[in-house]
């Protein structure tokens, strides 16, 4: 299959003007640090009541939401899908897996603003809420990904 | 250097996703991550946190790096 024309910029862009309470997380907010690891998918944790405005911003990227914004507050996440996928959370808090509950709105008062296009900023949790974001899943690589994160708070 | 995945057959691949998507049990993650650093692989993943930095000095160039590395993968099937 053909790679999609997608501009990327311009996605950060829609993002970023639509004002809604939007955080990278995933492996693209690693590579945004300055961790050269690979991955297929964008991951956003958006406020609770932004989803319908999250997906206006991505409609003319023919981005499709696999749920109503409703339906992904009750579930606590959904995706936006064509060529691209992005994992949206969509739920006020999430805990890890070893019980410690993390809210949305205290991890946005921490965000960082990170410029990711010319005169386009996105924000990302802090390192150490980044941290905290791998301990949702537990899977092998959240803990690879925590141990860098680690290694990268130390960096200068 | 951005890494280069291994060529892998379809069912190599989904195998190994379905693999990376299992949740670790508490102690196993906190095992993974709390083992201890090799001197080695200090070095290397400092120096490869430094040449990316240096190379794609902004975060949006990084992204871009990336991204244009995973348009040379193969699509998932």
């Amino acid at each position: 299959m053909q790679a999609s024309a997608f501009d990327e910029p311009a996605f950060f862009r829609a993002i970023a003007a639509s004002e809604v309470r939007a955080l990278l997380i995933g492996r693209r907010a690693l590579v945004a640090l300055g961790m050269p690891v690979l991955t297929a998918d964008y991951d956003f944790w958006i406020a609770a009541d932004d989803a319908a405005r999250f997906n206006a911003a991505l409609a003319p990227f023919d981005m499709v939401p696999t749920r109503s914004p409703d339906e992904a507050r009750r579930v606590g996440r959904y995706a936006l899908e064509n060529d691209e996928h992005v994992d949206v959370l969509v739920a006020s808090a999430v805990s890890t897996h070893d019980g410690l509950r993390v809210a949305f709105d205290e991890v946005w008062t921490r965000r960082a603003q990170v410029e990711v296009a010319a005169g386009v900023t996105i924000a990302m949790p802090s390192i150490d809420d980044l941290i905290l974001t791998k301990r949702f899943a537990a899977r092998p690589r959240d803990a690879d990904d925590i141990r860098w994160l680690e290694r990268l708070k130390g960096a200068p | 250097m951005i890494p280069k995945a291994p060529h892998l057959t379809l069912a190599q691949r989904a195998e190994l996703a379905a693999e990376e998507e299992r949740p670790l049990s508490p102690a196993a993650f906190e095992a993974r991550v709390r083992a201890p650093w090799t001197a080695q692989e200090r070095e290397d993943f400092d120096a490869l946190v430094a040449w990316f930095r240096r190379r794609y000095p902004t975060a949006g160039e990084r992204l871009a790096a990336i991204r244009r590395r995973m348009q040379q993968l193969p699509r998932r099937g």
